[in-house]
């Protein structure tokens, strides 16, 4: 993927950039608010990672200019501040993800993949498959092998969440956000919790377990090749 | 103050000094036509009476009218037509035709001249005919005018210029009491207050209020004192396991497997101190009040309801009995996300301070205009003398020291209820922990029916 990065902090940038390109992506680095605009309407990238502060123009202006000139392209803002305030603005502005510095590599790798997974341009699936699990958003219902899996229904948009970016890694902050609307991190082991009920109710006729748990970084379902 | 009080005694003497003149000069004018319109109407009759009776009968009418005792009286000079006095006693010559004013010899006032006004008739024999009035009166009521006016003028000078200073004196008084101590204050005496004497007037109200402002500083200084202090003291410690740990992972003696379990760890503990500075921030950003602006009615029974649904699985698993009370209805006006953060710091605290087995209630009232949202359980609890303490920054008991937390999780309840205006209190639940969060009900706006 074609990857522009917007960030005045060099080091941030280039901790950014090594990991990027160290999973194969092509990435671009712009130091202020000017160039990285010059080169997001310039160029043809896949992800723009847009700093929230930055000299001369900042980050919410970038992304108004962006989206006025009619770009569409998946944004996802750094902000050093844990500010509500900041989030709702970012949100307003036609940021399409936020994450919060610092942050951990494998978060905002996650979180990537699956902005660019829902940029494209997916036609209204009714049913989710991956690894041999059926969900059907309509029915509301979960099969594993053909056979029927009764789910609750904050497991069954669990299960929606991970199927919907299977074969990518969906980090315990993305799932907290997405599946529960929690943008703060509670001290229990919530999503573990969930997870495993959900995996043990998916598991009961397979032996093959459901869902991957990649350590340090989050939860996956492997995609069907 | 004092430019204040001159200015204003000058304007006010400036203008009583216009109101004199001119009700004296008005007075004047007034006893001036009065005096001519007596010597008028005593010339019309004197002619009339001259033109029936001739000039014997006018001298006649003098003199009679002469020996009647009247002090107020007119003077008369009649001449004829040679100058030779016919008639009249008026003690002055005879002044030419028409209005005129004449000197006199008045035997009250030795051998000053007076003035007197007077009007002189040809008449038809050539004798002339002079009416004349002592200008005396009238000028002694103008003088008693203007002696009581400077009295007066003399007086307001005095009452208002001493008045005037004695107002810039008082308000001079209660003012250098402000003064001084803002000065205090701002030399550094953070504990010094504007004076107040209790009379209630607008000075106490003010310096009623500026003392408020004063405390709610002052509150807000200790509270950065304290947390500083704490931050350096808290933060120490979990600084030295890391590099601790940083050490441990450059020996010698380690396999790669090793080393890349301590940095694991020392990422861990980076990420530990990485969370407090975010909670530190998120705590003094609440504390700021800006939030509040961003505010919403909301249903806090959904919020709730979502919290416990998704604890639901965690305190089973851990072994803890999460039952929960919801009355419906329960709007208030917040912030969601903030709210959600304060009840699963609630229960986060439930679950990481009680023993395996505890109970954990959670209940939402929906009473008039409150909503009260209390979270309890039969955990070890907090002495009763402890409990405010516990909701400052890292306060922590004795015995959770060793479990994991950092001791911002109630200081940051705590900031949150401010924020919406909630009242928060520990209480006993004999045995355990009450927390009891007092929010103001906000009514949304009800649907009305429209009748058309």
């Amino acid at each position: 993927m074609k990857i522009l990065v917007i960030e005045d902090d060099k080091s941030t940038s280039d901790y950014i950039a090594q990991g990027l390109e160290q999973a194969g992506h092509l990435v671009t680095v712009a130091d202020n608010g000017n160039d990285g605009l010059f080169h997001a309407t310039d160029g043809n990238f896949d992800v723009i990672i847009l700093d929230r502060m930055l000299p001369g123009i900042d980050g919410i202006e970038v992304i108004g200019s962006l989206r006025r000139a009619g770009s569409s392209v998946p944004v996802l803002m750094l902000t050093a501040r844990a500010g509500l305030e900041d989030r709702v603005e970012g949100l307003d502005s036609g940021v399409d993800d936020y994450l919060v510095k610092p942050f951990a590599f494998s978060e905002l790798n996650a979180r990537i993949n699956a902005l660019v997974r829902r940029h494209q341009p997916e036609a209204v699936e009714t049913t989710l498959c991956a690894g041999g699990i059926e969900l059907d958003r309509l029915k509301r219902q979960v099969t594993r092998d053909g056979v029927m899996v009764d789910l609750q229904p904050r497991e069954f948009t669990l299960l929606e969440e991970l199927l919907r970016n299977s074969g990518k890694v969906v980090t315990r902050t993305m799932l907290l956000e997405r599946v529960w609307n929690f943008h703060f991190d509670p001290k229990t082991n919530i999503v573990e919790t969930h997870i495993s009920r959900l995996r043990s109710k998916l598991n009961e006729q397979c032996d093959k377990d459901a869902i991957i748990t990649v350590r340090g970084a989050g939860y996956m379902i492997a995609a069907d090749v | 103050m004092r430019e204040l009080a001159w200015i204003y005694t000058v304007l006010f003497m400036t203008a009583t000094a216009i109101l004199g003149w001119a009700v004296y000069t008005s007075t004047q004018k007034a006893l001036d036509q009065q005096l001519n319109s007596r010597i008028s109407a005593e010339a019309d009759d004197l002619l009339t009476l001259y033109q029936r009776e001739g000039i014997n009968g006018l001298s006649d009418e003098i003199m009679r009218q002469e020996a009647r005792p009247d002090l107020n009286r007119v003077g008369f000079i009649l001449t004829d037509s040679h100058g030779k006095r016919i008639a009249g006693s008026f003690p002055a010559t005879t002044p030419k035709p028409g209005w005129s004013i004449v000197l006199f010899d008045d035997e009250d006032e030795g051998d000053q001249k007076d003035q007197a006004r007077a009007y002189t008739q040809v008449l038809s024999d050539g004798s002339r005919l002079a009416i004349v009035a002592d200008l005396e009166s009238a000028e002694a009521i103008g003088e008693t005018l203007l002696l009581q006016f400077l009295i007066a003028f003399g007086a307001m000078l005095v009452i208002g210029t001493g008045g005037g200073f004695l107002l810039t004196l008082l308000l001079r008084r209660r003012l250098d009491g402000i003064n001084q101590a803002a000065s205090a204050i701002i030399g550094g005496d953070l504990s010094k207050r504007m004076p107040v004497d209790g009379s209630g007037g607008e000075f106490d109200q003010l310096s009623h209020t500026l003392n408020k402002m004063l405390d709610r500083i002052a509150t807000l200084m200790e509270n950065l004192r304290q947390v500083s202090g704490d931050i350096a003291h808290d933060l120490r410690s979990p600084l030295n396991r890391l590099r601790q740990r940083l050490e441990g992972g450059l020996s010698e003696d380690l396999d790669p497997a090793g080393r890349k379990q301590a940095i694991e760890g020392a990422i861990g503990q980076a990420d530990d101190l990485l969370a407090i500075f975010a909670a530190l921030l998120g705590i003094s950003e609440i504390e700021g009040g800006q939030i509040k602006s961003t505010f919403k009615p909301l249903r806090l029974d959904r919020i709730v309801d979502d919290i416990c649904e998704a604890y639901q699985p965690a305190a089973q698993d851990a072994g803890f009995s999460l039952s929960c009370e919801i009355d419906s209805d329960c709007t208030i006006s917040g912030d969601r996300h903030l709210l959600g953060q304060m009840l699963t710091n609630l229960l986060d605290n439930c679950l990481r301070h009680s023993m395996q087995g505890s109970q954990i209630f959670v209940q939402l009232l929906n009473k008039d205009n409150r909503v009260e949202l209390i979270v309890s359980d039969d955990g070890p609890g907090i002495p009763e003398g402890r409990r405010a303490e516990m909701l400052r920054r890292f306060a922590r008991m004795e015995a959770s020291r060793t479990t994991s937390g950092n001791g911002l999780g109630l200081s940051l309840v705590k900031a949150i209820a401010d924020a919406h205006g909630a009242r928060l209190s520990l209480s006993d639940n004999q045995p355990g922990l009450k927390v009891t969060i007092d929010f103001k009900s906000s009514r949304a706006p009800i649907r009305t029916i429209s009748h058309a």
